[in-house]
This record gives structure tokens, sequence and C-alpha cells, in this order.
């Protein structure tokens, strides 16, 4: 495989293994490692300057976040954009947003109404521009106004991980359909009025219907149950 | 150990999974103790697979919270975390009552009936959440990999707690069992999501918002 430029760098206090998922992952997510590409541990060790340990321990939270493939008895390999990933990342992500918004609602929580209008206005501001992934920045940013806000370290180890593995699709080169961004952009205001108003229905209504073309695409495309 | 009953579709796997799955199942039981020392070489021989495979299987075990790996002392099962646990079933109830609304209208009857039939034998909290329970089963039911993900990454702590100090655990108070096999067997979502919401919300001492009072100890 092609590699990008030597990412070995001065040994600071991180753990080896945490610059190796860096480095693997802004390669990832910058295309310098394309879809399918196949990983080989040697080339890596090279690469990064690291022995097997910590890139093992690198490659398998890679695998966890669904941003490359390992299974028994095949190469690893840069995962292939798949659009049933993005889907039910999201619709996991939805959740977590829900969460927040309804228990934030009422609390005045000082600063959130104010945090939120600024990523309102980018949002905005990514639409007028047609700028998808200033959109879909902003739109992270307004629920990460809330869910940082909960104080529950388990909503916010998921996100934090969901939004890992949602950023990747947002690269260019997605082939995942193209997105109404006037109706984003209004999903986002209905659901900041909804705050703003202090109407946790109106905000529930307000995210079902951002969701809605997410949980189309689910049950009619996506969806694996376990059981027929 | 008594082998579960697959309800899962049947796909290759890898070794360091199984050797996961054991460990975890060891500490959730508490056959494996808070505080005592996980041995590669030991878990070697306990679990019959090579060094790479154990060695990632622990790393991952401390990736999700259930171990800790402490300078000189090498891994140790985690201390019980009550906290932990309260915020995993509070984001637990959001998950599953978010998603069966969505799914429950769709599920075929053989669907409905497989969370409707496991309904009937509960008892304790733990049943609903146990692998192969109430919720296990819905969650497979609702079919998205990346809730099941999550999910079984919360459970474990929840579960753990409730088994090893079951002052923790919730009752049943508030869980209306038939109501919510009548709402499954109905294919009503809106209804389903009522009544898990009702027990979740019940038993969910995690404050609403960092402005309440501190944590409760209990969940």
């Amino acid at each position: 495989m092609p590699l990008p430029g030597s990412a070995a760098q001065p040994a600071g206090r991180t753990f080896l293994r945490d610059r190796a998922y860096d480095a693997l992952f802004q390669a990832i997510q910058t295309s310098q490692l394309v879809p399918g590409e196949v990983l080989r541990d040697d080339e890596l060790m090279e690469w990064l300057g690291m022995s097997r340990t910590p890139i093992r321990h690198a490659l398998i939270r890679l695998a966890e976040s669904g941003l490359i493939e390992m299974s028994a008895g095949r190469q690893t390999t840069v995962a292939e954009l798949a659009p049933e990933r993005t889907n039910r990342a999201l619709f996991v992500s939805g959740i977590c947003n829900e969460y927040a918004v309804v228990r934030l609602i009422g609390s005045d929580a000082p600063g959130v109404a104010d945090e939120l209008a600024t990523q309102r206005a980018e949002v905005a501001a990514g639409v007028e521009a047609g700028d998808g992934p200033r959109i879909a920045r902003g739109i992270g940013a307004f629920f990460d106004v809330l869910t940082n806000r909960i104080g529950n370290p388990e909503l916010e180890r998921q996100v934090r991980r969901i939004d890992a593995e949602l950023a990747r699709f947002l690269a260019p080169g997605d082939s995942t359909t193209p997105i109404d961004t006037e109706w984003l952009r209004r999903g986002v205001e209905s659901v900041h009025d909804a705050f703003v108003a202090d109407d946790p229905d109106a905000a529930r209504a307000a995210l079902r219907e951002l969701y809605a073309p997410t949980h189309r695409d689910f049950l009619e495309r996506f969806r694996e149950p376990e059981i027929d | 150990m008594p082998i579960p009953k697959p309800t899962r579709p049947a796909k290759r796997l890898l070794l360091r999974d199984v050797v996961f799955a054991k460990l975890r199942d060891a500490i959730v039981s508490g056959e494996l103790q808070p505080g005592e020392t996980i041995s590669e070489s030991e878990v070697e021989s306990w679990a019959n697979a090579s060094r790479t495979p154990v060695r990632e299987a622990i790393d991952r075990l401390a990736a999700v919270g259930l171990t800790d790996v402490l300078p000189q002392r090498g891994t140790l099962v985690a201390e019980l975390d009550p906290q932990r646990a309260s915020s995993s079933f509070s984001l637990l109830g959001e998950l599953l009552a978010v998603s069966s609304r969505i799914v429950v209208p769709v599920a075929t009857a053989t669907q409905r009936d497989a969370v409707a039939r496991r309904t009937r034998s509960v008892r304790s909290a733990a049943q609903l959440v146990a692998t192969d329970g109430v919720f296990d089963v819905l969650v497979g039911v609702i079919g998205n990999p990346r809730l099941r993900q999550a999910w079984d990454e919360l459970v474990p702590h929840v579960l753990r707690t409730w088994t090893i100090a079951p002052e923790h655990a919730p009752t049943l108070d508030e869980l209306d069992l038939d109501g919510f096999a009548a709402a499954v067997t109905d294919g009503d979502g809106d209804r389903t999501e009522a009544v898990l919401r009702r027990w979740f919300d019940a038993h969910d001492a995690h404050p609403r918002t960092v402005l309440d009072a501190p944590a409760q100890e209990t969940i």
C-alpha cells in the first residue's frame, strides 16, 4: 500500500497506541488511506516507527469504530464507505441527542441557549455557503452543547465514539444520497425554538422530524433483525 | 458453563471475541471479583487460547471499563461503580424506548411474539436486561448493529452491579409487564415506549442535569 510520509514524531507524553490511532484516523479521514486499502503490520510499523503491540491496539480501536475491517483469516483493510453504517450510527446519535435535549429543557443551564444560537447561526451560514462539511460540523456542535452539559459520562463516551464514526462519512467522496440542507436548517431551528420555549414535547417532535429520513432509510434498507 | 441459546446470526467468531465474552461474563457474574488480578498466563490456560488473542481481549475489557490497568500491578477487575451503572441504566432506557417506538410497529408477528413470550417468566430487573432476556431480545428485533454494540457495552456495568450488590437493583415496581407485552403484540410503538419510559424513569437516579442535586447512591 502507498503510505503517507513518515508519521513518526518525537516521543511525547502520549501513549504510543494513541499516536498510532491518531495517525491512522487522520490518514483515513483525509483519504490518504482509501477504502479497501490493505493495512499490513510490518508496513505500519515502519511508517509509524513503533512496534507491533501499540499498532494492534490502535487497529482494534479503529475496527470497533468501523473505520477498518479486521476479520478472521482475512487481511485488515480500510473499511469501504458504507451507507448502512452511517445510517445506523445516525440512528443511535439521534437517540443520544433526544436524551440530552429533553433532559436539559427547563433547566436554565447558563449559557446553553446562547451557545445553541451560535451553532444555529453556523448551520445557517453553512447552508447559505452550500458547504456540507460546515453544516455537518455545525449540527454536531449544536448537539454537543447539550450532550456535554448532561453530566452523564456514558452518554459522552458513546457520543464521542459515534461522532468519530460519522466524521469519516462527511469527508469528500461520500456517496450517500444528497441531503436537503434547507430542511436540515429548519430542523435545527425547530429544536432550538422548542428549547428556548421550554417545550419538551415540541422538542421531541422536532427531533423526530429531523431524524425521520434516517428512520425511514433504516426501516426500509438497513435494519437487520437478529430473528426473523 | 451453561451455553446460551443462540438468537443472533451465526458468524465467524474471532478467538479474541470468544475470550472477551468469557471474561466479561465471569466479571458480570462475580466469578471474577472486583479487585481480583487477571493474569495473562492463567487466562491463556483457562480459555485455552494463545497470548495474542488473550492480550487483545484483556485490552478490550479495559477499554469498556471492566478492568483497570495499574502500573506495577497488572490488570485488575474494576471495582464496582454504582455511579457508572446508574449513568448506563439511564441511557439504556432512552435507547430502548425511542428505538422501540420506531421499530415495534413494523416488527413481524414472530418477532413481537418472541419479545412478549419472554415477559411471562420475568421475576427480577436482572432478567430483563440479561442476555436473552426481554430487553435483549427486543434489541435484537430492533436490528441495529450499532445500537447492539452500545447496548452490549452498557449492560455489563448495570448487570454486574445488580448481581454483586443486589441492593442497587431496581424493583419491578412501575413496570406494567402485561401492558408491555400487549403493546408489543399489538405493534403499538407509542404505547411500548410509554411503558418502558415509566419503568426506567421511576428507577433512574441519574440527575436530570448537572445543575441538579448530586447523584444519589442507588439506582
